[in-house]
């Protein structure tokens, strides 16, 4: 599979890019690190005229402490983050999550800003140009049937980032750039939930900086991943939380976020209402472990069957609120 | 204080250092002046008739050279098993799988290539599919091919001893139904061809293939040229495992369209392709009955096995007969019925895979022997050790077994695993497990199968070796070289080695049934032998004593009886010339393995290889309750290999087949809707990676084999034959239950132990 003609435009300053992107509007796209659109265009998914490399906006490959926390330009390579002594020291989850992403090698060139921008995912979708001729378009490459869900009348393709869940639990923001205006708002809020269009980003914007608020002593959160291999793969689920301590042992805060069992991150909203002020214990723990499973919307359009990827949303948040929660207490006493 | 100076030592492969650095070439490494690429249109049906190929439009696409479909080939049918040809190299009437081959096209970039054969328009009519064996078997399924009106293209029915009686004289009878998945052998290099013609119409291909004499038969063939105009040549290779020793498609087109347009070709597959166009592991239904005492002794073994054979033959008949043979070893089993058939579908095509058609059936013999040990009380070690098979004894099918250390591979293997401690001993979600198994080394009794070797000691002492042995990452050039260098006593960095090129190296079957060290490895050694004959002779009429009194060892030729007394290698040499003999010094061998007539095991009882191989594999195995994954802590591999003629490849062997066989039991499969293919990719098919590998120990238990080379058996298959059955022996030690379809992924797990709980 050979990559399509494109032509391909490096430009040098943010200000470069947002020009270009204004003038080619749909016809453009933009690679970061390449991991994913090299595929997509291999398999004729995209077929793009311009492909602007951002590799030379030097001026998007950082990644600072502020007293609010942490600021990171949108080029940073997950290696960089993964070596990074601040996230390491300042935010060991976060290190532990990327360090579950793909292979050393999809790391070394994959950027933050891509793995957030991540298109959403669909075995009937992500594959060749010739495998697709068996079964004709799906809904999503305009055709009126979805192959993953009977009857499906919208696009459920999975959004499968790693790391938005826990960005989103963390309560991080991002800001978003383009000729005319630049905005700052919640990662939260930057999912559609939409499979074939997963993140608001116009065409003539670019993400170009994630900024993580610092956490509270009292605060311990975990990213759990469901995955058979150790290596190489997108979640099959993925659970990412927060949790603050309280008096006595008591919940004073917490966020339950879902990675890849939807088409956008879903934080699991009943559990915030609910259960604040109470104590840590296994009851507890069921509850949230059953809401979230409840919150999850997992359909049978990845190798591993949606009612496993379910319960194993149950399993995670469990094992993520315990890891949480021992963080909490490790931070207090230290 | 080894008798060997270069056998037995575990020498780096040959080419480690060209493979690491990146320097080695493989086909797709090379190029020729004008070459042009090529590309497949593929079928995006299962199945249905060609009615209309138009490649009008291909035609016109700047760049494109040629284009071809089936109606312009030869029609000339192709097969790796004579008898069983039944596929042509581009579909000509209809298309049986998502894949098959419909059209080809070069141009002078890959890129103009696929937009080109995203120009060429097919009609087809559709036909009813069948995807699967049982369906397929049944009266009124669609018929895959016309000559084969039930789908059944190969079939065995073996039976010895007084099976219904042995029965009745059971204590206890045993019946279980197994399932396996196919499963790709994922080469790193896919599969690639390179063609050229010269001024008198002569075809060179380079071909990512392990069987070069077999491709040039093949390849002659469909072209409908003699054997004399096409040379095959093997550059490196990267992995076969049996998938590259078919023709394929890309072979007769890179030949083809340089046939037509008179400039060098090359096709290279992508890694959909590999997955989906090439080759796979035949999934089979087993159907299992054995009789036992109550003491343990296995008195008979009944066995119903459909292969699910995908659209073509290929190895179908070799495949159904192996799957049958190699329950009639490592175990007892005086009497026995297998019928085994190999059933058409519309879907991607089985082939042989590392331990070819065994893995299945042992996977479900060596699972119910653990049904077995249970039921009746016996420890599943002791009931093994039990039947175990022994040198010399009396074969019931009349295999010839010189030597044997299965019982000694369970025992190592056992002690390795830490069974006494360990098994139904550790806490729940951890066990341990073993099973059992034997390999050919090679086959003598199936087909006519022989070896060639030149040895050429040259003027300045260095040696060059002719074979024909089919070097695909295994490191058969370094093996060969280690017993020639033996031979001859010199060191391995004195021989030069040309391997597999039909054109100037000696027939050789290539890799295959595992058989390559035996085999090519006589070949070299005879070859060897005759040269240093040669040597000797001039050398001892010098010394004016008989050849017999000398010895050649450490580069010198001397006296037995009086070292001190002799020459360098060197001035043996010239002492050679200046007795006015002819340079250079060749000597020649061809090796047949022992056989009563060829071709006659299907008829009737024989030995079936010049010698086997023996090995147990056991596992530790971790199972997390709560999600279902199960994860491999240790594997421990006992092999009787016969003389290890490097125990550093050896183990190479044996701890990449180990990983294979983990992945079919715990990670690989390929997923198909309606002969779909679902995975094509590495992403989400679950091959393993280096995350996965568990701590290996691999044992070499050295038996000496009187037909081998230096004692030396085979060491590249059998591995792969148990390591599923003692993953999933130690699951059901770690959590009571009991799996019998593979793979075992982590939600077949959770739903097994929810099931138990309720």
């Amino acid at each position: 599979m050979n990559l399509p003609q494109f032509e391909f435009i490096q430009p040098r300053s943010v200000e470069e890019t947002c020009d270009l992107l204004k003038k080619h509007g749909e016809e453009a796209t933009l690679l970061a690190g390449g991991t994913a659109l090299i595929v997509y265009l291999r398999y004729r998914l995209k077929k793009p005229k311009v492909v602007i490399g951002l590799k030379g906006l030097t001026g998007l490959n950082y990644l600072s402490q502020q007293k609010e926390g942490l600021t990171i330009g949108s080029m940073v390579t997950l290696e960089t983050l993964e070596r990074s002594p601040m996230i390491f020291h300042g935010y060991p989850p976060l290190n532990s999550a990327i360090q579950q992403i793909a292979v050393p090698p999809v790391r070394n060139q994959a950027t933050l800003g891509g793995n957030i921008c991540l298109e959403n995912r669909c075995i009937f979708y992500n594959q060749s140009e010739f495998w697709r001729k068996t079964q004709g378009p799906c809904l999503r490459l305009g055709g009126g049937v979805c192959y993953a869900v009977e009857k499906g009348k919208r696009c459920q393709a999975v959004y499968s980032g790693d790391l938005a869940p826990l960005l989103i639990a963390l309560n991080a923001k991002v800001k978003i750039l383009s000729a005319q205006r630049e905005r700052t708002l919640p990662l939260a809020d930057f999912f559609t939930g939409r499979g074939e269009k997963p993140n608001i980003l116009n065409q003539d914007e670019l993400l170009t900086e994630i900024q993580i608020p610092l956490t509270e002593p009292g605060v311990g959160y975990a990213y759990e991943k469901l995955r058979v291999r150790e290596g190489m793969e997108f979640p099959m689920a993925g659970v990412a939380v927060r949790i603050k301590r309280g008096e006595n042992g008591t919940i004073e805060q917490i966020k339950i976020v879902l990675g890849a069992v939807g088409t956008a991150p879903i934080e699991v909203t009943k559990a915030s209402d609910l259960l604040v002020g109470q104590k840590f214990d296994d009851k507890i723990l069921e509850e949230f472990s059953n809401q979230a499973m409840e919150a999850a919307r997992p359909v049978g359009n990845q190798i591993m069957n949606s009612e496993y990827r379910r319960k194993m949303v149950g399993v995670l948040t469990k094992r993520a609120l315990r890891r949480a929660w021992a963080m909490t207490e490790k931070r207090e006493s230290s | 204080m080894s008798e060997f100076n270069v056998v037995g030592k575990r020498e780096p492969m040959l080419d480690a250092w060209e493979k690491a650095t990146g320097k080695a070439k493989y086909t797709d490494d090379l190029s020729l002046p004008g070459m042009l690429f090529g590309k497949i249109l593929r079928s995006p049906l299962p199945h249905a008739k060609i009615l209309k190929v138009d490649l009008t439009e291909a035609l016109k696409v700047p760049g494109v050279k040629d284009a071809i479909s089936g109606r312009d080939i030869p029609k000339r049918k192709y097969g790796i098993v004579p008898k069983a040809k039944d596929e042509y190299a581009l579909a000509i009437e209809k298309v049986r799988y998502i894949g098959d081959e419909v059209a080809a096209v070069v141009a002078t970039s890959p890129e103009a290539a696929e937009e080109a054969i995203s120009r060429i328009k097919v009609e087809y009519e559709e036909l009813p599919a069948v995807f699967d064996p049982l369906e397929a078997m049944k009266p009124g399924a669609p018929i895959i091919h016309e000559e084969v009106p039930d789908n059944v293209s190969a079939t065995i029915r073996k039976e010895f001893g007084n099976v219904a009686k042995a029965f009745k004289d059971s204590d206890f009878i045993f019946e279980d139904h197994f399932e396996t998945q196919p499963v790709n052998h994922c080469p790193m290099e896919p599969q690639a061809a390179l063609a050229m013609v010269d001024h008198f119409g002569k075809v060179t291909l380079w071909s990512s293939t392990q069987i070069p004499f077999f491709l040039r038969r093949n390849l002659a063939t469909t072209l409908d040229l003699p054997e004399s105009k096409v040379r095959i040549i093997k550059p490196k290779v990267g992995g076969g495992f049996g998938q590259k020793i078919d023709l394929y498609a890309k072979d007769f087109c890179a030949a083809f369209f340089a046939m037509r347009t008179g400039r060098p070709v090359k096709f290279v597959y992508d890694r959909e392709e590999v997955f989906t166009c090439t080759r796979q592991r035949h999934p089979m239904y087993i159907y299992l009955k054995t009789g036992v005492k109550k003491d343990g002794t296995i008195l008979a073994q009944q066995f119903r096995v459909i292969a699910d054979g995908g659209a073509y033959n290929s190895t179908a008949p070799l495949m159904i007969t192996l799957a049958c043979f190699f329950i009639m070893l490592p175990y007892r089993i005086e009497n026995l019925l297998f019928e085994g058939y190999h059933v058409y579908t519309n879907k991607p095509v089985g082939g042989a895979m590392r331990g070819h058609g065994i893995p299945q059936v042992r996977f479900a013999v060596e699972t119910q022997l653990d049904i077995i040990a249970e039921k009746i009380g016996i420890d599943p070690l002791e009931l093994r050790l039990k039947n175990a098979f022994q040198a010399g004894e009396p074969h019931p099918a009349k295999l010839l077994v010189q030597s044997c250390g299965f019982s000694e591979t369970l025992k190592k293997a056992a002690e390795a695993i830490g069974w006494r401690e360990k098994r139904g001993k550790l806490p729940f979600g951890r066990g341990v497990g073993l099973a059992g198994a034997s390999f050919p080394s090679g086959v003598s009794n199936m087909s006519h199968i022989s070896s060639g070797a030149i040895v050429k000691i040259e003027r300045d002492g260095s040696v060059t070796l002719l074979t024909g042995a089919a070097d695909i990452g295994q490191g058969a050039e370094t093996v060969i070289s280690q017993i020639v260098a033996e031979e001859l006593g010199v060191r391995i960095e004195d021989i030069r080695i040309t391997a597999a090129d039909t054109e100037i190296t000696p027939l050789d079957p290539g890799t295959f049934g595992s058989g390559v060290t035996l085999r090519a490895g006589n070949a070299a050694r005879m070859a060897a032998r005759a040269a240093k004959e040669k040597l000797l002779e001039a050398i001892a009429e010098k010394m004016e004593v008989s050849p017999g009194e000398l010895e050649m060892k450490n580069r010198r030729i001397f006296l037995r009886e009086n070292p001190d007394r002799g020459f360098s290698f060197e001035e043996a040499i010239k002492i050679y010339q200046y007795s006015d003999r002819p340079m250079p010094i060749i000597g020649r061998g061809s090796y047949f393995p022992p056989a009563k007539e060829p071709t006659t095991l299907l008829h009737e009882d024989g030995n079936f290889s010049p010698a086997y191989s023996f090995m147990t594999q056991a596992a530790e195995v971790e199972v997390d309750p709560k999600t279902g994954r199960v994860r491999v802590l240790k594997m421990v591999t006992a092999h009787d290999c016969g003389k290890a003629i490097n125990p550093m490849l050896v183990e190479g062997q044996l701890e990449g087949s180990v990983v294979g066989g983990m992945g079919q039991a715990l990670y690989e499969n390929i997923i198909m809707e309606k002969g779909q293919v679902l995975n094509p990719n590495f992403l989400d098919y679950g091959i393993p990676t280096a995350m996965e590998i568990p701590s290996i120990e691999s044992i070499e238990v050295e038996t000496n084999d009187p037909e081998g080379p230096f004692g030396a058996k085979e060491s590249g298959e059998g591995t792969q034959l148990s390591p599923a059955p003692a993953i999933v022996n130690a699951i059901y030690d770690a959590i009571g239950v009991r799996f019998k379809t593979l793979p075992v992924t982590p939600d077949k797990v959770l739903e097994a132990l929810e099931k138990r709980e309720r």
